[in-house]
C-alpha cells in the first residue's frame, strides 16, 4: 500500500506536522510505503495542514485524511490524539 | 532548483571583489563574518525540496511552466501574493533573521511590470529582455540582489545638481554593445553571497536626470564591480559560537555598498535607459512589492523573539504575573496585525499591464509602517521581561574558563529546572534579536518611515471622506446613491 503524504507549506503551523507524521508511520504496517510528490499511485493521501485554514492544495480524486490544525474532518482533537484519530480514519477505509 | 548544497558550491565559482576589514576577501564562503548569511541563504535552497514547505517554496514559472523556487518567481496570481507572504513568515519562524533573496525577487517583479509599460509607450524592447533575464534567473536559480539605494549626497538635491556626479549611479558612456556606468548601490542585503544584481534608480526624476534613469543586471564578479562589506552591531562575536546568539543565521542580511566603477553592461541587460517619467514608477513598484514582505519575514522572526522572551519568563519563574502576560500578549497583538495587512496586501492585490500582481499599495504601506514602530516596541517589552542579564552577561570565554565558568552558571541560573546555560543561550539570542542592526533594518529597509505615510495620505481619497461627512450631516453636496 502506497500512502501521499500532502503537507500544506508550513508558514505558521499550530501543530508539530513533523511529529505527527512520524507518530502516524510508526503505527502503520511496515510495508507501506510513502509519496510526498506524486500521489497517482496512492491509495490513500494525508493532507496535513499546520492549521485550521487548511491551505494545502488536495490532490483531486484522492481517497483523502485531511488534518487541519488541531482537526481532523472539522472535529478538534489535542494533539497528541491527533496521530490515533488518523489511524482510525485510515483503518475504517 | 538548487539545493543549498548547490548553492553553496556556485558561490565558490565566483570571483567577487569583496572587501572587509582593511583587506580584500578571497574567500567569502568561509568567512565567519559573512558564512552565517550564506546559511540562511541556503536554507530558502533547500526549502524547495522539503515536503513540509515546497507547497510555499515551488512555484511553476508563466515563462516556462518549469517548476522554480518562488524567489524567482513572476508573481501570476492572488494566490501568489499570499503565498509570498506565508512562504517569508515560514522561513523567518526558521532562521529568525533576514533570509535576503526577497529583494531581488521583488527587483525582478518590478522591472518585469515597468519594462512593458515603457515598451507600450516607446516601441522599445525592454520587456523581452527582462523575460529572457528572468528566464535565466529562473533556471539557474540564481539569487538577486535588489539594488535600488543610491548615496544620495545630499538629499535636498536632484541626481544632476549633486556636486559629486557619481552619489547616483549613471551612465558615463554609451557605446554600440551596451553601457558603461559608475556609481554605487548602497546597504545592499545579500550582496556578498548573490550572483547577481538588478540595479533600479531610487527616486522619481525630471528630463535632466536622464542620465541616471537606467536600469540594468550585473553579474557581482563583473570587472570593474566591487563590494565593500559593513559591519553590524558585535559582529567580532562570529569569531565564536555563543555569544553570537544565532550562530547558524546571524543577524540582518548582510549588507555590502556594491561599487560601479565604470562597469560594463551589454544592452540585453539593459532594461530602462533615459525614460525618467517611468521612474518615479519604478521606485513605487519596488517598494509597495518590498513593503509587503515586512509583515511576513519579521512576523516570522518575531514569532522565534516572542518564543525566546516566553521562555525567559519561564526560566526567570515570572510565567504566571499578569503584567508578563499582558506584555506577551502585546508583543501577539502587534506581530499579527503586522502579518495580517502583509496577507491583506497580498488578498487584494491586482494584476498589473504586463500580467504580474502587484499589492494593494495602502496594505502595503501600512505592513512598512507598522513593522518602524512596532519591532521596536516588540523589542522593548522582550528587554523588559528578560531582565539586565542580557546587557551584563559575561563572554562565551569566561563560561569555559574552569575558574569562571561554574561560578557564571551558578549565579546566572534562573529557575532551578532549567539549565543555566539555557537561559545563557536565550538570553544571547534576544540581545542579538534586538540590537542595533537588526532594528535599523526594520527602520529603513523598504524605505523610510516618511515615504510609507506619503503614500498613505496620496492613496487616502480624502476629498471622498470629506463627501461622505457632508453627506452624514446634510451639508449640500452631491448624494451618494
Ligand atoms: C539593513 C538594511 C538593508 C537594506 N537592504 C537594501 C537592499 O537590499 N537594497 C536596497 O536598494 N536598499 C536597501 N536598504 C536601503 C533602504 O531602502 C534605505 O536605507 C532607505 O531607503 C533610506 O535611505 P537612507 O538610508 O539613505 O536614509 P535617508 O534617505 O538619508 O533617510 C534619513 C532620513 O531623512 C529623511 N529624508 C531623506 N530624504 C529626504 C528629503 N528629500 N526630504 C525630506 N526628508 C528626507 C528620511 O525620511 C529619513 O527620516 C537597506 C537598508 C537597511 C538599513
Amino acid at each position: 500500500m502506497k500512502i501521499g503524504i500532502k503537507y500544506c507549506g508550513g508558514c505558521n503551523p499550530v501543530i508539530n506536522r513533523k511529529r505527527l507524521v512520524k507518530q502516524v508511520m510508526q503505527q502503520l504496517p511496515d510495508d507501506v510505503s510513502y509519496e510526498y510528490f506524486d500521489f497517482n499511485d496512492c491509495d490513500v493521501v494525508l493532507v496535513v495542514n499546520g492549521c485550521s485554514i487548511a491551505c494545502a492544495e488536495v490532490p483531486s480524486g484522492k481517497d483523502i485524511i485531511m488534518v487541519a490544525g488541531p482537526t481532523i474532518d472539522g472535529w478538534e482533537y489535542p494533539e497528541d490524539k491527533l496521530a490515533d484519530k488518523v489511524i482510525e480514519k485510515w483503518s475504517a477505509r | 532548483m538548487k539545493t543549498g548544497q548547490e548553492y553553496i558550491d556556485s558561490l565558490r565559482q565566483l570571483k567577487t571583489e569583496l572587501y572587509f576589514m582593511g583587506e580584500r576577501i578571497e574567500n567569502i564562503v568561509d568567512n565567519p563574518y559573512i558564512r552565517p548569511h550564506i546559511n540562511t541563504a541556503a536554507l530558502t535552497y533547500d526549502m524547495a525540496f522539503d515536503p513540509e514547505f515546497m507547497d510555499l517554496a515551488v512555484a511553476t514559472s508563466n515563462l516556462t511552466g518549469e517548476k522554480i523556487n518562488r524567489f524567482t518567481h513572476i508573481q501570476q496570481s492572488k494566490d501568489d501574493m499570499v503565498k509570498k507572504s506565508k512562504f517569508l513568515r515560514a522561513i523567518g519562524q526558521k532562521t529568525g533573521t533576514c533570509f535576503q533573496r526577497c529583494v531581488g525577487w521583488d527587483a525582478m517583479n518590478s522591472v518585469y511590470s515597468v519594462s512593458f509599460e515603457i515598451d507600450k509607450k516607446y516601441g522599445t524592447n525592454y520587456h523581452a529582455r527582462a523575460c529572457d533575464y528572468v528566464k535565466y534567473i529562473q533556471q539557474n536559480d540564481l539569487m538577486v540582489v535588489g539594488g535600488m539605494t543610491d548615496p544620495k549626497g545630499d538629499r535636498g538635491l536632484p541626481p544632476h545638481k549633486q556636486p559629486d556626479p557619481d552619489l547616483f549611479v549613471h551612465v558615463v558612456e554609451t557605446r554600440e554593445d551596451g553601457i558603461i556606468v559608475r556609481g554605487a548601490k548602497a546597504h545592499q542585503t545579500g550582496a556578498a553571497n548573490s550572483h547577481e544584481i538588478l540595479v533600479m534608480p531610487t527616486v522619481a526624476m525630471k528630463p535632466e536626470d536622464k542620465e541616471y534613469a537606467v536600469s540594468f543586471a550585473l553579474p557581482l564578479d563583473t570587472p570593474g564591480v566591487m563590494l565593500i562589506f559593513g559591519r553590524q552591531t558585535n559582529d567580532e562575536r562570529k569569531l565564536g559560537t555563543l555569544d553570537q546568539g544565532n550562530p547558524t543565521y546571524g543577524v540582518v542580511g548582510g549588507e555590502a555598498l556594491v561599487v560601479f566603477n565604470d562597469a560594463f553592461v551589454p544592452w540585453e541587460r539593459v532594461f530602462m535607459f533615459g525614460e525618467t517619467e517611468f521612474v518615479g514608477m519604478m521606485v513605487e513598484r519596488f517598494a509597495t512589492y518590498h513593503r509587503q514582505n515586512y509583515g511576513a519575514c519579521k512576523a516570522g522572526v518575531i514569532d522565534v523573539l516572542i518564543g525566546a522572551t516566553a521562555l525567559m519568563a519561564d526560566y526567570n519563574g515570572v510565567t504566571k504575573a499578569s503584567h508578563i502576560k499582558d506584555k506577551i500578549i502585546e508583543m501577539v497583538l502587534m506581530n499579527e496585525t503586522m502579518h495580517a495587512s502583509s496577507l491583506a496586501a497580498g488578498y487584494e492585490s491586482r494584476a498589473l499591464p504586463a500580467g504580474n500582481y502587484y499589492p494593494h499599495t495602502t496594505y502595503a504601506n501600512i505592513t512598512k509602517q507598522n513593522i518602524t514602530r512596532y519591532h521596536y516596541e516588540i523589542c522593548r517589552l522582550a528587554h523588559d521581561i528578560t531582565g539586565g542579564f542580557i546587557a551584563t552577561l559575561p563572554s562565551e570565554k569566561d563560561l569555559e574558563d574552569p575558574v569562571t565558568g561554574p561560578i557564571i552558571k551558578k549565579y546566572f541560573q534562573g529557575n532551578a529546572n532549567v539549565p543555566a546555560m539555557d537561559r545563557i543561550k536565550m538570553g544571547r539570542l534576544i540581545e542579538n534579536a534586538t540590537g542595533g542592526t537588526s532594528l535599523v533594518e526594520s527602520m529603513h529597509g523598504a524605505g523610510s518611515p516618511q515615504a510609507q505615510r506619503v503614500m498613505l495620505l496620496r492613496d487616502a481619497n480624502l476629498e471622498r471622506l470629506k463627501e461622505l461627512a457632508k453627506n452624514v450631516c446634510g451639508i449640500d453636496c452631491e448624494k451618494e446613491e
